[in-house]
């Protein structure tokens, strides 16, 4: 059974037929080409499948083609803007938050979601945004440290006597 | 092999559509916040012919409190919504507490009340609440309404009151077990893991003394289930250290747990003394009345 879906996936309008059993890690990985989304547990508790829904993080590899129908996809590949990386990812290299890298997509995008609607976010915040994102290379510290300078440098940028202040 | 097995897919309209497509498709399940149901059909562990989807029905998901008529709680409201609700944390605390201890953020956003009930996992959070809580389930059919206890809902594990053709179409609990306090303790592996063991509670206080405590288990029998024992040695009883420690042994007593990779059925039984005492004390501390030693 095919359904027509059209969703926007990083700000681009994708209107195709998916089958129902399709899940949404699927057409992202194989059909859309966006693998920078990744698999791990399949069973929801890992975190590496995260992408965002209308601005919030969900489980892509629990969540229905169908069920992101009209919805606001963002993937990592989303955040770059004209070739210029996100402060969360520019944070992320920086502080060295990356080892093996696979669970890093899931823990940026959960750190978005967070940091888009509260951009100064306490520590227990950001714990308790990333508590559903496993890291088994065991680096949490770095990757929170990363997320606090992120949160840091954006709140700079957009705080508007940073710019008049600039020479 | 498909990853997912085909399966036929629609989107109900209305409560009594959804009813007549689940008498009229045989193998027909209900689709909500699609997360226990999903794992179960990438594992080919349970592979429905065809999916009901109810978020497309309009209403299924609000959270209505009025002093008069108590609250109401739609099958589809979120956990999160549960959890950062000021209605429910000024008149039901326990929810809001047992609600925030759900799994992650994400699954909490994603996962509805209405489907982790009906998927009637033993170690369920927030079944232990509501039964804490007192609260009543609504059952729909093409044949009329229904309503029980939830402490009566479960059956076995994963097994419910709900006939194939049968909907739960709402959570409610009275306006008189308002303003309860309540205490949710949960033992657990990890920040997101379900309960090795989870004890809700909640008092009612009057002079001094304990005019009625429930108290609700998680993954300390094959159900959610209640301590109609342990509830009984309380009610009248002065909140002292020593009727809340001889509640929490009836508790213990009254559990039926299993052995499984997270606990012994020893080790559950014995932690469900401590925290039934924990929850207890807790509870009571918060109706504003210290606990005499």
């Amino acid at each position: 059974m095919l359904i027509s879906l059209t969703l926007r996936v990083n700000g681009a309008s994708e209107t195709l037929d998916a089958p129902a059993n399709e899940l949404l890690i699927d057409l992202l990985r194989g059909r859309l080409n966006l693998t920078g989304t990744k698999e791990a547990c399949e069973v929801g508790e890992c975190g590496s499948c995260t992408v965002l829904l209308d601005g919030a993080a969900v489980r892509s590899c629990l969540l229905f083609a169908f069920d992101a129908a009209g919805k606001e996809i963002t993937t990592i590949e989303g955040l770059a803007v004209d070739g210029r990386l996100h402060p969360l990812q520019e944070a992320f290299m920086e502080l060295g938050a990356v080892q093996c890298g696979f669970c890093i997509p899931g823990m940026i995008l959960a750190a978005k979601a967070l940091l888009d609607v509260q951009p100064r976010p306490t520590l227990a915040e950001i714990k308790q945004h990333l508590a559903g994102n496993l890291c088994r290379c065991t680096g949490y510290a770095k990757i929170v440290a990363a997320v606090q300078h992120a949160a840091r440098r954006l709140a700079a940028a957009t705080r508007p006597e940073a710019g008049a202040a600039a020479p | 092999m498909a990853r997912v097995r085909e399966f036929q897919y629609l989107e109900a309209t209305s409560v009594e559509e959804a009813c007549a497509w689940l008498r009229e498709y045989g193998g027909a399940k209900v689709f909500a916040g699609g997360l226990a149901l999903t794992i179960l059909m990438k594992q080919h562990l349970f592979e429905p012919t065809c999916l009901i989807n109810i978020k497309t029905i309009p209403g299924l998901d609000r959270i209505d409190y009025d002093a008069a008529t108590g609250l109401r709680i739609g099958p589809l409201a979120r956990h999160q919504w549960i959890a950062e609700s000021a209605t429910i944390a000024a008149h039901y605390p326990i929810l809001a507490e047992a609600a925030g201890h759900v799994a992650s953020l994400p699954i909490r956003r994603m996962g509805t009340v209405g489907g982790s009930l009906s998927h009637a996992d033993p170690a369920t959070d927030m079944a232990a609440a509501l039964i804490a809580a007192g609260a009543r389930l609504h059952l729909r059919s093409s044949d009329g309404e229904r309503t029980l206890p939830i402490e009566e809902f479960f059956l076995d594990a994963h097994e419910t009151q709900l006939q194939p053709d049968e909907l739960l179409t709402g959570i409610s609990v009275a306006a008189e077990l308002a303003g309860r306090s309540g205490a949710h303790e949960k033992l657990r592996k990890n920040a997101t893991d379900i309960p090795i063991v989870a004890v809700s509670v909640t008092v009612a206080l009057q002079d001094g003394v304990l005019r009625e405590a429930r108290i609700g288990l998680a993954a300390a029998a094959p159900t959610p289930m209640r301590c109609p024992a342990a509830e009984a040695l309380l009610r009248g009883a002065a909140p002292t250290a020593a009727s809340i420690a001889a509640a929490a042994a009836q508790a213990a007593r009254e559990a039926r747990p299993i052995s499984d990779l997270r606990a012994s059925a020893d080790y559950r039984r014995k932690m469900v003394r401590v925290l039934a005492r924990r929850a207890l004390r807790r509870a009571v501390a918060a109706a504003g009345l210290p606990i005499p030693e």
